[in-house]
């Protein structure tokens, strides 16, 4: 849960100010975007696919009641169980009960957003059990005691350098800057945990209602791990994360190895419906599904951001941000960054700690352009903004009323020809002291807010109006 | 608050959302499997083989006359392995090397696939007794046993074929498990690399 206002200025300011960051997006930008838009292109009925998940999403959330409930009926069919979780609090403490239930001393990960939402890992170190994340770029964060950086590539903002000291220090071995070996390394730790576990923590990308099975997408192989070698599994899900049915999943498989990381598939997939059965050796004895609301049935409720929900978590939105690209996921300030981050974070939050984000945006509407489900981003963007402008209203508010005052004047100045032509010429003898190689530089207040991050072209002394007749001499400026 | 409460409030909560259309039945076999794409199967293993090798496995085709045991054993002594562990199938029966009970330190796990995908270049392996899911994982060398003739063109037939042979899903295996190529990970500074949890070569032998 957020407990202070994030300012996304003063965040960004700081990120802007470190090189190494800055490199590190750009290379990492550039390359998601790129191999993307290859994998995308190779599919010739990609924008179907895009339109038939986003009206199975939308199906999905409108009936989401009875949705869970299916779901629920299915997975206690094939012997798992199933817990209801209203807020991130309640959802860890499901989690921790389990756990000392079964008398559970150490528990393996793997990546899960709904798990970094509720900080699950707080909460089970506090309870005296020992958590290990098993993604190589989660368990890279959490030896440093970091957070994600991008909901697909945690350690992004990491440099082989800074990997290779960490697990110097922390391992003994010596610094290698191969990023093979440091792998290898890592597997040799992990594999250890994995062995010694007696509970495995996933997420959930897909829940399908019909079945009871959930869909685990993964490239490391420590997802299987944990929700095979360990006698109980635990998979966290956000409510929205359901599919009704079975074969639908090939639609969002396709859509999410590809928008994710450019990949015609992600190197695992597991689909995994309950407990171990009778004969088979392996895969968890105890199977345990954690529904997590914590907000989400409240946006349900919003026709204007119902549709934040649809998110499958590719993070493509993220690669694509012109702003995410300049300020690095840690200006969000919580779990998720760039765009998805933008609605989702003061959705899920105190709408007041969380006002920035919404306007943290150029509304270029990029992200909506790569969303495999197609969400709206410009358009929740501007809903959210206008809920949090009308929440601010009545109160003492000098920015918001000048810029009332100023945009009454613009309209009024805009739609008359005469007042137009005089504000022009009123400008160009304005402009006389702030004017510098024909463009505005520190301008006084409240135009200094401008000013201070970019300059302005100059007005020009001859208005366009005047140019277009002398250039045509036509009939009321109309070109012969 | 305990887990049932916890339930009525958030389904109250739902059951205030609109919803002007009422539940549609998808069909999705109709729309993305044209059940007349390439059914042609010697295409199809040709794609399997492209797309598997792209993203850094390794396939060996059998011919005719070739005996699996053979190569398998041919794969053995060139990886060096010290112990074997595999699936109880029929095909393996005459390897003579016996199962390596702790999986952990086996040095190659050897598997069937129930199915491909040609156009992903993924296998795909259903649970059960007589093949457990660590057979695959576990070991740093995986080798897969494909016939060719369960390949399918792409991920839509394959939902499709899985639908049909489950009928209404009452008896859907414990996992299904998809693999495309060896683990891998780009976690540090978006280098590849292979290995990092599961097996860092995945070899196929088609049959």
């Amino acid at each position: 849960m957020i407990t202070e206002h994030i300012d996304f200025k003063k965040n960004s300011v700081e990120a802007l100010g470190n090189p190494k960051l800055k490199k590190a997006l750009v290379n990492f930008t550039d390359r998601s975007r790129a191999s993307r838009q290859k994998a995308v292109s190779g599919v010739s009925e990609w924008e179907e696919l895009r339109s038939e998940a986003r009206g199975i999403k939308e199906e999905v959330i409108k009936n989401l009641d009875s949705y869970l409930l299916e779901l629920e009926k299915s997975v206690t069919r094939v012997g798992g169980k199933v817990h209801w979780a209203k807020d991130a609090e309640e959802a860890s403490a499901i989690v921790v009960d389990i756990a000392r239930k079964n008398n559970v001393r150490n528990v393996v990960k793997s990546k899960s957003m709904a798990t970094e939402e509720i900080e699950l890992n707080r909460h089970l170190i506090s309870n005296g059990i020992n958590t290990v994340e098993t993604d190589l770029g989660e368990y890279i964060v959490q030896l440093c005691d970091d957070h994600p950086f991008h909901i697909i590539t945690p350690a992004i903002h990491k440099t082989k350098e800074d990997i290779s000291k960490l697990f110097s220090e922390k391992f003994g071995v010596p610094e290698y800057e191969e990023p093979q070996k440091l792998t290898n390394i890592a597997r040799k730790e992990l594999r250890e945990k994995f062995l010694s576990a007696d509970m495995g923590i996933s997420g959930v990308n897909f829940a399908v209602a019909e079945t009871g099975t959930i869909a685990i997408v993964e490239n490391e192989g420590n997802a299987r791990l944990a929700t095979t070698f360990p006698d109980i599994h635990v998979a966290i899900m956000g409510i929205e994360k359901i599919v009704p049915k079975f074969e639908q999943l090939s639609i969002f498989l396709s859509l999410l190895a590809r928008s994710a990381t450019g990949q015609k598939s992600s190197t695992y997939v597991s689909l995994i419906t309950g407990p171990r059965r009778e004969g088979e050796s392996d895969g968890p004895r105890q199977f345990h599904l954690v529904f997590v609301d914590n907000g989400r049935s409240d946006i349900a409720k919003s026709e204007e951001t119902r549709e934040s929900l649809y998110c499958i978590r590719c993070g493509a939105c993220i690669n694509i941000c012109p702003v995410y690209r300049q300020v690095g996921g840690h200006s969000y300030g919580w779990v998720y960054s760039g765009p998805i981050g933008a609605i989702i974070t003061p959705q899920l939050n105190d709408p007041e700690k969380t006002a920035d984000l919404p306007f943290a945006s150029s509304l270029c509407g990029a992200c909506r352009d790569v969303c495999p489900v197609k969400i709206d981003f410009p358009y929740v963007l501007l809903s959210l903004r206008q809920k949090i402008v009308e929440e601010t209203k009545g109160k003492a508010d000098l920015p918001g009323f000048m810029e009332k005052i100023a945009f009454q004047v613009w309209s009024f100045v805009f739609s008359k020809p005469f007042y137009y032509s005089l504000a022009g010429r009123m400008m160009v003898f304005l402009q006389y002291f702030y004017q510098k190689d024909n463009e505005l530089r520190g301008l006084p207040y409240p135009f200094s807010k401008w000013t201070k991050e970019k300059n302005f072209p100059a007005f020009s002394r001859k208005p366009f109006r005047k140019r277009w007749k002398e250039k045509y001499h036509g009939k009321n400026g109309i070109a012969r | 608050m305990n887990s049932k409460e916890s339930k009525a409030v958030i389904l109250q909560n739902l059951s205030s959302a609109v919803r002007e259309n009422k539940k549609m039945s998808r069909n999705t076999e109709r729309v993305f499997a044209d059940p007349q794409l390439s059914v042609d199967q010697s295409k199809l293993q040709n794609d399997f083989i492209a797309n598997f090798e792209m993203v850094s496995g390794e396939v060996h085709l059998l011919g005719e006359k070739e005996s699996l045991t053979k190569k398998i054993k041919e794969l053995i002594l060139e990886l060096d392995a010290q112990s074997v562990s595999f699936w109880n199938m029929n095909s393996l029966k005459s390897l003579e090397f016996t199962t390596e009970t702790d999986l952990a330190s086996a040095d190659i796990g050897i598997t069937g696939a129930d199915f491909a995908i040609a156009d992903t270049g993924t296998l795909v392996l259903l649970s059960g007794p007589e093949q457990p899911r660590l057979t695959s994982l576990l070991p740093p060398v995986h080798i897969a046993i494909l016939e060719k003739e369960t390949i399918v063109p792409n991920i839509h037939a394959l939902f499709a074929r899985l639908g049909k042979s489950y009928e209404n899903y009452d008896k859907l295996c414990s996992c299904i498990s998809f693999i495309t190529g060896p683990s891998r990970t780009a976690d540090i500074e978006l280098n590849l690399t292979l290995g990092v949890h599961g097996p860092g070569r995945a070899i196929v032998i088609i049959i």
